[in-house]
């Protein structure tokens, strides 16, 4: 690369030659550069040219054509603050005035001397000197960046010369065009950035419609490669200007006809075939490397592995004992240190298999890309498919389905979902549909969305089909929800289509997306709004037949179970002598056993009692106050409950087996597993457990109230508080006794009314609205309240009816004294601010805030609620 | 002048430097900028974001963190510490974003660009979606770790 | 300088910006400090805090209520209009300074700042309400 970098120079405008050739002298004394004009319009040229080297400019004022100030004006305009010196000598006021106004750094008197000019170029171009070596530093480091770049191109295109490239290629040579572009387009002149803009131009079609580049093509990519490395190092020494742009644009003229100009390429192209055998054998060379493996060889070596788990756990416990009653025997000790390799081993081994049974989400997505082209251009829309979390790694089991049905899927979406450019503009929207699938992992589940913005399910027409086509009665369609009317599409024989087209609407392919889904354990959750576009959720499980968690083995009465590690906060003795971190005490609370701890108060799940094991099969003397056995605190989702076991037994890798159909519906075991010994221990789904127990953030108000009210006799108007987050900054507070109950809630729970999102509770629709969003002054700043998978639900009952208030967070529950004094200006639904430990809280009137809903509530809380499922 | 160059981010780097000097005490050393996508792009948790419109300029400047140097950077801004960064601790970085373009406000007003209001929102998990080619990158060094502060040109 | 019992209120949209300011004032030796999410919030702890507030420390650009709104409020009022104000800033720009002068602003601070820095606003202010 070339690195020389050339000097700075100062512009000198005058149209006295005595004058300038006066300044060259001193400024080549001092060592910079002298660039002259004898007018302005001449000035401007120059700086037109060299404005990345000019450091200075000295003008007379006097000038034909065009004066000093009009000079100084279009220098301003066209090339930014660059110092500027008056050279004058005597001026008026007004002159003054304005040469401030135009930011001229100074005025010299004529004849000017050695002195004077080394100092102005002392004082006013520092600032400018270290701005354009920051500015050349960077463009050094484009060219350098740049040029890598194109290295990796021109390979690339080397190897494929003479035909056969792939769509992978293409893009990446696109991509490489592209950024090349951009960034170019910082520097002036943008020569650069033009050329390769026709050189972007030139490559779009074959990328988007997915054509090969013959060997013309790759001719005219060779050649442009080159002018831009040309065109490159030109920028560093500043001779880009010197390039013709137009002739070098000839170049993506002539690529159709084969002419003159292009008979070069094709000259590469033969001498390209070589190449291209090339290739090939490197293709050969890469199919050595990877084995097609089939998917039920992989289940059984799962299975297998699963099973070496179980006897590896066996061994290692018969081991464990021996070494215990032979310490001190050598070959004892070699075989357990043997034992220990191995699980290290059969570790990895396991790590391995799951990893292997792993395929990338690309493969399965990528080729959507090319059924939406091909049904946009058959469908005349117009249709992008936007895919996000393609890199995610999911099961073979899971891929398959997807597979198949994100064909599917995205059929229908493109036929039904998206209208034509023509109504959608009509709608408002832009013509171009949108299609976006996303996939992600949360925690356990794939979870896999495909949203679309097209016009949405039209709940009326579902509803008619339904009663046409004999799916349901009249009566009974009449009262269907959204979300069953939604799950409808997915029933055999259902199509809405106004017309049966080549794509879809011939109702069958639907019906298999739902069975090959349900066959995986999976579940489909559908949001739609009209006019706005659809949501389909698939919810995916990762597959349980094949995981291994580790855990934690504990003996409750007579019963095994293992607890996954992860949800594991901590484990305490019950023998205090052991206790020393932390302060704690068991005590009943109506009825109920809690565990205080450090200040807070947990919930305490019984074992034996909570999977009902008969009283007489217990041990004997079960209360908690006894000085035997454990307590494990568990965490659930953010939320923390202690279970009381008997015995701690061991840490293990538990293999999870699927539970037989009969125990399907016990959701708070996940499963089970071999303990060795013919012993089977069940895994306790700790979620589900939570669940099970009614272990709610409502649960632990009344607990917290009745333990303040036996232990502190003072009662000062003291009122309990609850801090909520609830996605407007700042902190928001509730009286607790406005608060009929609190829930904690899973969006995928949440269904819609109309535009109304509703939860069924306690066998009534209970409404739901987003308090920051009623409440919201600021639109710019509130976050969804559902922006996550859970939240919590204040709930209150108004004229017998329940209405649910959602929020993000309750942060915690406080106990503040007094009134909520006004703000500086009144709220709907705000009592006032009250300070509560130092903190100035606003506190909210949730009766107000819903009476004053219809002012308040925008169509943007509804819409929010939409997008964020 | 539409051109994006040094004397426009310029300010951006001293503001930053001397924002986490002050308000971190942290010394940032800046390193050579590049164009995004032009090489490896730095990775972060967290991006203050504030879209700009000037007469000059419109675009958007993004400062952007991984976790543990921003919550490095907060425990010595609020001498306290942080086992992760929650909703109200990242708006910490719309602030220390905000404080930067406070002083490179001024600098880039003298120059004429004269800058209009912008609104800071912040960012999370590495999603800034700025189109690769129009965007410059400015990496800082730190005894943390790296941070980068990104300029998007949108002229 | 002030005395360390007066009660300070800190005024800020952002929590990290409220812990930054309320860090630094006990750095300054305060004890007694409460802190508002927005200008609007503030002038409800202005008017019920026990002690009175004998110093407000707040941001300028807030949501809703901003500081130059809190301020002139405050000063509007005749319980409150004497109460040492100082607004803190990320503009350094001379027009906005102006205004907020105008408005009867005791000083104001500019982000990113010292305790050494707002320590010195303080004395000048303290100085001008002695003199007074």
């Amino acid at each position: 690369m070339n690195k020389q970098t050339k000097p700075f120079s100062v512009l000198c405008v005058d149209d006295e030659d005595d004058f300038l050739l006066l300044l060259e002298e001193s400024i080549l004394e001092i060592g910079h550069g002298v660039l002259k004009a004898s007018t302005g319009v001449e000035g401007l040229k120059i700086l037109s040219e060299k404005q990345n080297e000019i450091i200075l400019i000295i003008s007379d004022i006097q000038m034909p054509e065009m004066n000093g100030y009009e000079f100084r004006q279009k220098c301003l305009e066209h090339f930014g603050d660059i110092p500027f010196v008056f050279l004058s000598g005597y001026i008026s006021r007004e002159e003054a005035l304005k040469a401030v106004e135009l930011k001229v750094s100074r005025f010299i008197d004529k004849p000017v001397d050695f002195a004077t000019i080394e100092k102005i170029l002392k004082d006013v171009t520092g600032d400018r000197i270290s701005a354009l070596k920051e500015d050349r530093e960077l463009l050094e480091g484009f060219v350098a960046d740049a040029e890598a770049l194109l290295e990796e191109m021109e390979s690339i295109l080397l190897s494929m010369d003479g035909g056969g490239s792939d769509v992978e290629s293409i893009n990446r040579i696109f991509a490489i065009a592209h950024t090349i572009k951009g960034s170019s387009g910082f520097f002036k002149p943008d020569t650069v950035h033009r050329f390769t803009h026709k050189f972007e131009d030139f490559l779009s079609p074959f990328k988007k419609e997915n054509r090969e580049l013959n060997s013309v093509a790759v001719g005219v990519c060779l050649k442009s490669l080159d002018i831009i490395k040309q065109l490159l190092s030109a920028m560093l020494d500043g001779s880009v200007s010197s390039f013709a742009l137009d002739d070098l644009l000839q170049l993506f003229e002539v690529n159709h006809a084969p002419s003159a100009e292009s008979s070069g390429t094709v000259g590469t192209a033969t001498s390209g075939d070589t190449k291209g055998n090339a290739g090939a054998k490197a293709v050969e060379a890469k199919v050595k490397e990877e084995v097609r493996v089939g998917i039920d060889v992989l289940d059984q070596f799962m299975e297998l592995s699963g099973e070496i788990t179980v006897i590896r756990n066996v061994i290692n416990k018969q081991v464990r004992k021996i070494e215990k009653q032979f310490s001190g025997n050598r070959d004892v000790a070699l075989l357990a240190t043997m034992i220990d390799e191995m699980l290290k081993i059969n570790g990895s081994l396991q790590d391995k298999v799951v990893e292997l049974r792993k395929v990338q989400l690309k493969n399965v997505v990528r080729p959507l890309h090319r059924t939406v082209r091909d049904l946009s251009d058959s469908l005349k829309k117009d249709i992008h498919l936007e895919i996000t979390g393609e890199s995610l790694k999911v099961d073979t089991s899971i891929a398959e389905v997807l597979g198949s049905s994100l064909i599917h899927m995205v059929r229908n979406s493109a036929d039904h979902g998206i209208e034509m450019p023509s109504d959608r503009e009509a709608a408002g929207k832009s013509k171009t549909g949108t299609i976006h699938i996303k996939a992600r992992q949360i925690s356990d589940s794939i979870h896999v969305e495909l949203i679309d913005d097209g016009k949405g399910l039209n709940r009326e027409l579902i509803r008619k089909k339904i009663v046409e086509k004999n799916l349901r009665k009249d009566d009974e369609a009449k009262k269907m929800t959204d979300s069953e009317l939604y799950s409808m599409i997915f029933e055999s024989g259902f199509s809405t289509a106004a017309k049966v087209t080549d794509v879809s609407g011939r109702g069958v392919g639907m019906d298999m997306v739902k069975k090959s889904i349900m066959k995986i354990g999976g579940k489909i959750d559908i949001q739609s709004k009209e006019g706005k576009g659809t949501i389909f959720k698939f919810i995916l499980p990762v597959p349980k037949s094949v995981t291994i968690v580790a855990s934690l083995l504990v003996r409750a009465d007579d019963s095994i179970y293992s607890l996954p590690q992860e949800a594991i906060v901590k484990v305490m003795s019950l023998n205090r002598v052991e206790n020393s971190e932390d302060l704690w005490s068991v005590r009943s609370l109506a009825g109920a056993d809690v565990l205080e701890i450090n200040d807070h108060i947990l919930p305490l799940v019984d074992l034996g009692r909570a999977f009902h094991v008969d009283d007489s099969l217990r041990s004997k003397s079960k209360t908690l106050s006894n000085n035997d056995g454990y307590l494990v605190v568990l965490n659930s989702n953010g939320f923390e409950f202690g279970i009381r076991v008997d015995e701690v037994l061991d840490l293990e890798d538990s293999v999870v087996k699927k539970l037989g159909k009969h125990m399907k519906e016990l959701s708070h075991f996940a499963g089970a597993t071999f303990l060795g010994e013919n012993q089977v221990g069940l895994i306790l789904d700790i979620a589900g457990l939570a669940g099970m127990q009614g272990i709610r953030a409502d649960e632990m108000k009344s607990v917290r109230n009745e333990v303040r009210d036996d232990s502190s006799g003072t009662k000062l108007n003291v009122r309990d508080v609850l801090l909520l987050d609830i996605g407007v900054p700042g902190v928001w507070g509730v009286e607790l006794s406005q608060v009929n109950r609190l829930e904690k809630v899973f969006k995928k729970d949440i269904q819609f009314s109309g535009q109304q999102p509703i939860l069924i509770y306690r066998n009534e629709t209970m409404p739901l609205y987003c308090l920051g969003n009623m409440l919201n002054f600021n639109s710019q700043s509130c976050h969804s309240a559902i922006d996550r998978d859970e939240f919590n639900v204040l709930v209150m009952e108004q004229n017998g009816k329940m209405i649910g208030f959602m929020v993000r967070e309750i942060i915690d529950m406080v106990q503040a004294v007094g009134d909520a004094s006004p703000l500086m200006e009144s709220r709907k639904g705000v009592l006032g601010g009250l300070i509560i430990n130092d903190q100035t809280v606003t506190m909210l009137s949730l009766k107000e805030a819903f009476e004053s809903r219809n002012e308040n509530q925008s169509e943007q809380s509804t819409s929010s609620q939409v997008n964020a499922a | 002048m539409p051109q994006l160059d040094a004397s426009f981010f310029r300010p951006f780097i001293e503001g930053t430097l001397k924002t986490l000097k002050v308000q971190c005490k942290t010394d940032a050393f800046h390193e050579s900028p590049f164009f995004k996508g032009m090489k490896t792009e730095p990775v972060f948790a967290i991006a203050g974001v504030i879209d700009i419109a000037s007469v000059t300029f419109t675009g958007r400047i993004s400062l952007c963190f991984p976790e543990p140097v921003f919550l490095g950077m907060m425990e010595r801004m609020l001498e306290e510490s942080f086992p992760e960064i929650t909703l109200e601790l990242q708006d910490g970085v719309a602030e220390l974003l905000n404080m930067i373009f406070g002083q490179a406000k001024v600098t880039l007003n003298e120059q004429g660009h004269t800058i209009q209001k912008a609104i800071p929102t912040v960012v999370r998990d590495n999603t800034l979606n700025t189109p690769i080619g129009k965007t410059v990158v400015l990496p800082f060094k730190t005894d943390l770790g790296v941070f980068h502060i990104e300029i998007r040109s949108d002229s | 300088m002030f005395s360390p019992d007066t009660h300070v209120l800190v005024v800020d949209d952002m929590m990290t910006m409220r812990k930054l300011v309320t860090k630094t004032c006990k750095e300054l030796g305060f004890s007694k400090i409460t802190d508002a999410a927005d200008g609007a919030l503030a002038w409800a702890a202005i008017q019920q805090a026990d002690p009175p507030i004998g110093l407000i420390i707040s941001d300028w650009n807030m949501p809703n209520t901003s500081g130059l709104d809190l301020l002139k409020r405050v000063r509007a009022d005749s319980r409150f209009g004497k109460i040492p104000f100082i607004m803190v800033t990320a503009e350094a720009e001379q027009h906005q300074i102006m205004e907020a002068v105008k408005s009867g602003v005791s000083n104001y601070v500019i982000k990113p700042f010292t305790a050494e820095v707002l320590k010195e606003k303080l004395e000048v202010v303290h100085k001008k309400i002695s003199a007074a």
